[in-house]
C-alpha cells in the first residue's frame, strides 16, 4: 500500500518550497487495474505469443468483467487447460487464433462465456 | 425490499474457478485436519450422504467415484468472499455481510423495479465476473428473501433466482407450502420437533398460525418469523459487525502430543491466532484461558482434561505477553503421561483498544503491556504476515514452520491463486 506523502513535519529547517504542490505517489494498481474485484493475475507458460508481445513467464492482467471483442487477447479455455488465444472472426463467426503457427486456431461453436475465461487488459514483462 | 445472495457449494465452487479440467466433475472439500467433508459440488452431492461424514471412510469410495477431494484453502475461500461481497455491494443501498458466503441486499427505495430481473443480473455478474454460482432470493423482509434463495435453489426451474415479492399472495402460498419448516430461517431442530406436535410442518403452516401463540408457546424470536413470512418487516439489516465478545481458537492435533514442548508450541500458535484477530477488529484482552484434553473417544486410553485461566493487570494484545501468559497456565495444568487430542484457548473480557485504560499504580515501563513499543511491533508483524503470509514473522516459542509433528493437516491443499504470486494460475501459449 503505497503511503500518500504528507507536507514536511519537522519543526526546525526551512520549510520545502514544494510543499504547496505536494500530490499522492503514482498507483500502478490504479493505472492497470480498473476492476479490482473481477482481476486475477496469470502467469505464462510456453513458446512466445510475439505478436502479441507475449512471451514465457510473463503476468497477465485479466479483467474477467470485460466482454471480449474482435482482436482481444483472452485467457480461454481449451481442454480443460487455460491457454493465451487472440479472438478474432471470421465471416462473422468467432475463432482463438493461436500465436503459435504450430498449433491449429479453434472455432468456437459453443457457449462463449464458458470457454472465453477472461480479457488480458494489459501483460507484465521483465526485463531482469 | 431485501435480497439474500449465497454461493452454491462455495468451497467447491471456489477450487473450480481456476480448475477449468474440473467442469461437471465431482469436487468435495475437507474441514481442517482434512477430517471430513464440508463442501461438496451437485455433481458429488448426488452420490447421496457424503456432507460432514469423515473422511476416512469415504476415501476409497470417492476414489472409485474418481472425485477431485481438497483441503480447505481458507486464502483461496477468503480473497473471493470478499471480492463476492464487493460486487454485490455495487447492487443495492446497503449491504449485511451475513457469512462468507452470504450477503443481505437492502433494495429500500427501489420501486416499480422488476426484481427478478434484477437478480438474474446479479446472478450472471457474479458468475461472468468471479466464475462462482450464486442463488438469489428476493423478499419485502430478510426472512422472506431468505425463503425467496431456499426455494431458488431447490425447485430446479427457478434456476436459482425467485423474487417472490413479485408474486401474488396465492403463488407465494404456494411455494411456501412445498417448503418444510425447518428450512426457514432461525427454526432449528428443536423447534422444528415442537412445531411438528401442533401440526406444523411446512413455511406456509407457519406464515398462518396466531403470531401470539407462537409467542407463547415458544419464543419472541419465533413470533418475529411469523410476522416477517406475513411480510411485516421485523429485523433491518446489521450494518456494523458486533465485535467479538470473545475468541476462541482450538484445534485438534493431526498427531496426539505426549511432551509438554509440543504442548507449549501448540497452544502459543494458537494464541498467537487469537491475538491477530483480537488486533484486528482493535481489541484488546484482559482474560486468557487455556484448556487440554486427551482423546475423549478412545475409551480404552487414560483421560485428562483439565483449563486454567489468567487474569491480566491491564488489557493487551500483544502475543508475546499472551503467550507467556498462556504457558503458566498450561504450566499449572499440564500432567505427563496422557495423550493429548487437543489444546483450546480463549481470549475474553475484550474491550476496545481506544477506551482509556486505567494503568496499574506499580506496573513498570518493562511490564506495561501497552506501551507504544508493543503496539509498533505487533503492527509490522501483522504487516509482513498480511503481506507474505500466515505464520511469516513469530514469536520463537510457536515453533517453526514444518517442524511442528502436531500441527494441521492440509495434504490436499490448492494453490492459492489469487493472494500469493508465486501461486498464481498458468496459462499456456498453444
Amino acid at each position: 500500500m503505497p503511503l500518500p506523502l504528507v507536507g514536511n513535519p519537522v519543526a526546525a529547517g526551512f520549510p520545502s518550497p514544494a510543499d504547496d504542490y505536494i500530490e499522492d505517489k503514482l498507483d500502478l494498481n490504479e493505472h492497470l487495474v480498473a476492476h479490482p474485484n473481477a482481476t486475477f493475475y496469470v502467469r505464462v507458460s510456453g513458446e512466445s505469443m510475439t505478436q502479441a508481445g507475449i512471451q514465457d513467464g510473463d503476468t497477465l492482467i485479466v479483467d474477467r468483467s470485460l466482454n471480449a471483442n474482435a482482436n482481444d487477447i483472452v485467457i480461454a479455455t481449451v481442454n480443460g487447460e487455460f491457454t493465451v488465444k487472440r479472438l478474432v472472426y471470421r465471416r462473422n463467426k468467432p475463432w482463438l487464433q493461436a500465436g503459435n503457427p504450430a498449433y491449429p486456431d479453434i472455432q468456437i461453436t459453443e457457449d462463449m462465456d464458458a470457454i472465453i475465461w477472461g480479457v488480458v487488459s494489459s501483460v507484465i514483462h521483465s526485463f531482469r | 425490499m431485501f435480497a439474500l445472495v449465497d454461493g452454491n457449494s462455495f468451497y467447491a465452487s471456489c477450487e473450480q474457478v481456476f480448475r477449468p479440467d474440473l467442469i461437471d466433475k465431482p469436487i468435495v472439500v475437507l474441514s481442517n485436519n482434512d477430517g471430513c467433508v464440508v463442501a461438496a459440488n451437485r455433481q458429488a452431492k448426488a452420490f447421496g450422504n457424503i456432507m460432514y461424514q469423515p473422511y476416512f471412510k469415504l476415501e476409497k469410495f470417492l476414489k472409485q467415484k474418481d472425485t477431485t477431494v481438497f483441503s480447505s484453502n481458507y486464502e483461496l475461500y477468503g480473497d473471493l468472499s470478499h471480492r463476492m461481497h464487493n460486487l454485490l455491494a455495487s447492487y443495492a443501498v446497503e449491504q449485511e455481510i451475513y457469512s462468507i458466503d452470504e450477503s443481505f441486499l437492502d433494495f429500500s427505495g427501489m420501486r416499480y423495479f422488476d426484481f427478478q430481473d434484477y437478480g438474474q443480473q446479479i446472478k450472471n455478474a457474479v458468475k461472468k465476473q468471479l466464475g462462482l454460482p450464486v442463488a438469489v432470493g428476493v423478499g419485502i423482509t430478510k426472512t422472506l428473501a431468505k425463503a425467496a434463495n431456499n426455494r431458488a435453489k431447490k425447485l430446479a426451474h427457478l434456476d436459482n433466482v425467485l423474487a417472490i415479492s413479485d408474486l401474488s399472495e396465492q403463488e407465494q402460498n404456494k411455494l411456501l407450502a412445498g417448503m418444510p419448516v425447518n428450512d426457514v430461517w432461525g427454526v432449528g431442530s428443536r423447534w422444528t420437533r415442537q412445531l411438528s406436535d401442533l401440526g406444523i410442518n411446512t413455511a406456509l403452516q407457519l406464515k398462518q398460525v396466531s403470531p401470539s401463540l407462537i409467542r407463547k408457546r415458544f419464543s419472541v424470536v419465533l413470533e418475529r418469523t411469523v410476522h416477517e413470512l406475513n411480510g411485516v418487516p421485523c429485523q433491518n439489516l446489521e450494518l456494523i459487525a458486533p465485535d467479538k465478545k470473545e475468541i476462541v481458537s482450538s484445534r485438534a492435533f493431526s498427531r496426539m502430543i505426549n511432551d509438554k514442548h509440543s504442548m507449549q508450541q501448540a497452544v502459543a500458535r494458537y494464541i498467537a491466532r487469537a491475538a491477530e484477530k483480537l488486533r484486528k477488529q482493535g481489541s484488546c484482552c484482559q482474560q486468557l484461558s487455556v484448556s487440554i484434553t486427551t482423546n475423549v473417544f478412545k475409551k480404552n486410553v487414560p483421560q485428562y482434561h483439565n483449563w486454567a485461566n489468567t487474569r491480566l493487570i491491564t488489557p493487551s494484545h500483544d502475543t508475546g505477553l499472551l503467550i507467556r501468559q498462556g504457558k503458566q497456565c498450561l504450566d499449572r495444568i499440564w500432567k505427563d503421561g496422557f495423550e493429548y487430542k487437543k489444546a483450546f484457548v480463549m481470549l475474553s473480557n475484550i474491550s476496545s483498544s481506544k477506551d482509556s485504560v486505567q494503568y496499574d499504580l506499580f506496573s513498570t515501563e518493562k511490564n506495561n503491556p501497552r506501551t507504544q513499543k508493543s503496539d509498533a511491533i505487533m503492527g509490522v508483524m501483522d504487516a509482513i504476515n498480511t503481506r507474505m503470509g500466515k505464520g511469516t514473522c513469530r514469536i520463537a516459542s510457536e515453533g517453526l514452520r514444518g517442524q511442528t509433528h502436531w500441527q494441521m493437516k492440509r495434504h490436499k491443499h490448492s494453490p492459492r491463486y489469487t493472494t500469493q504470486w508465486k501461486e498464481l494460475p498458468v496459462a499456456y501459449l498453444k
